[in-house]
């Protein structure tokens, strides 16, 4: 669970840093609003379970 | 065979280098309503500040690339080859803007620009290719496989941009180390 959380707040992390380069540089109307953010990173969060379920199920690690 | 190039400006590139053609194809077989111009197209490791103020002065439309995931592996006994898989987010984002002439504008350019953006991805899906002149020398970047494998539809109501994301897979494989 902890690693779960982690790899969360992780991806969180990467996407609002994402996005505050956009609004720094002046791309502000091309940035997303934070409830995207969260949204983008529970996409991605959710792709990086699925991929280690695969993972496990095949007997594999990257 | 030099590779100059790192992943996420390999497939800028691609999309730079290929848009013109891809989209006077779509435009000339009727597949799309409009020949749009290259958009801006923005790798956010590489963006500087000018260059943002004007994107948002004078556009309408980014295409933002990150990459989200690498993995290798050594399928030989001796680790003497390398084989990489990439995976990346293209996010093609259109602003709504409150003077355009009706509420389906912004979606019928997003629908081109995605349109095109497959196209260019499709028509290259084997060997994807980028060449490079510097110095007075010519250089070549390539992959073995890249591949559109899922869109999502990517909007924020709040700040009025309409966006589809796309997750695109390259593949290099059989490097020497």
């Amino acid at each position: 669970m902890t690693n779960l959380i982690s790899t969360f707040n992780e991806i969180l992390k990467r996407e609002q840093e994402r996005n505050e380069i956009l609004n720094e540089v002046g791309l502000a109307g091309f940035s997303l609003s934070d409830e995207e953010v969260f949204k983008h990173a529970v996409d991605a969060f959710v792709l990086k379970v699925q991929e280690k379920a695969v993972e496990a199920v095949n007997g594999r690690t990257p | 065979m030099a590779e100059l190039l790192d992943e996420v400006t390999f497939v800028k590139r691609l999309l730079s280098d290929n848009w013109s053609a891809s989209a006077l194809s779509l435009y000339n077989s009727g597949k799309i309503a409009t020949n749009l111009p290259v958009p801006k197209i923005i790798d956010v490791r590489s963006i500087e500040p000018q260059e943002g103020r004007r994107v948002d002065a004078d556009s309408n439309n980014v295409i933002v690339i990150f990459e989200d995931s690498s993995s290798t592996t050594y399928p030989t006994i001796d680790y003497a080859v390398r084989n990489e898989t990439f995976t990346f987010t293209i996010h093609i984002r259109v602003l709504h803007r409150r003077d355009f002439p009706d509420n389906t504008t912004s979606r019928d350019r997003l629908r081109i620009l995605y349109r095109i953006v497959r196209h260019i991805l499709e028509t290259n899906s084997l060997s994807p290719t980028i060449t490079t002149t510097s110095g007075g020398s010519t250089f070549t970047d390539s992959a073995e496989v890249i591949k559109l494998t899922s869109r999502s539809e990517a909007n924020d109501r709040k700040k009025r941009l309409l966006g589809y994301k796309l997750s695109v897979e390259m593949k290099r494989m059989g490097r020497s180390i």
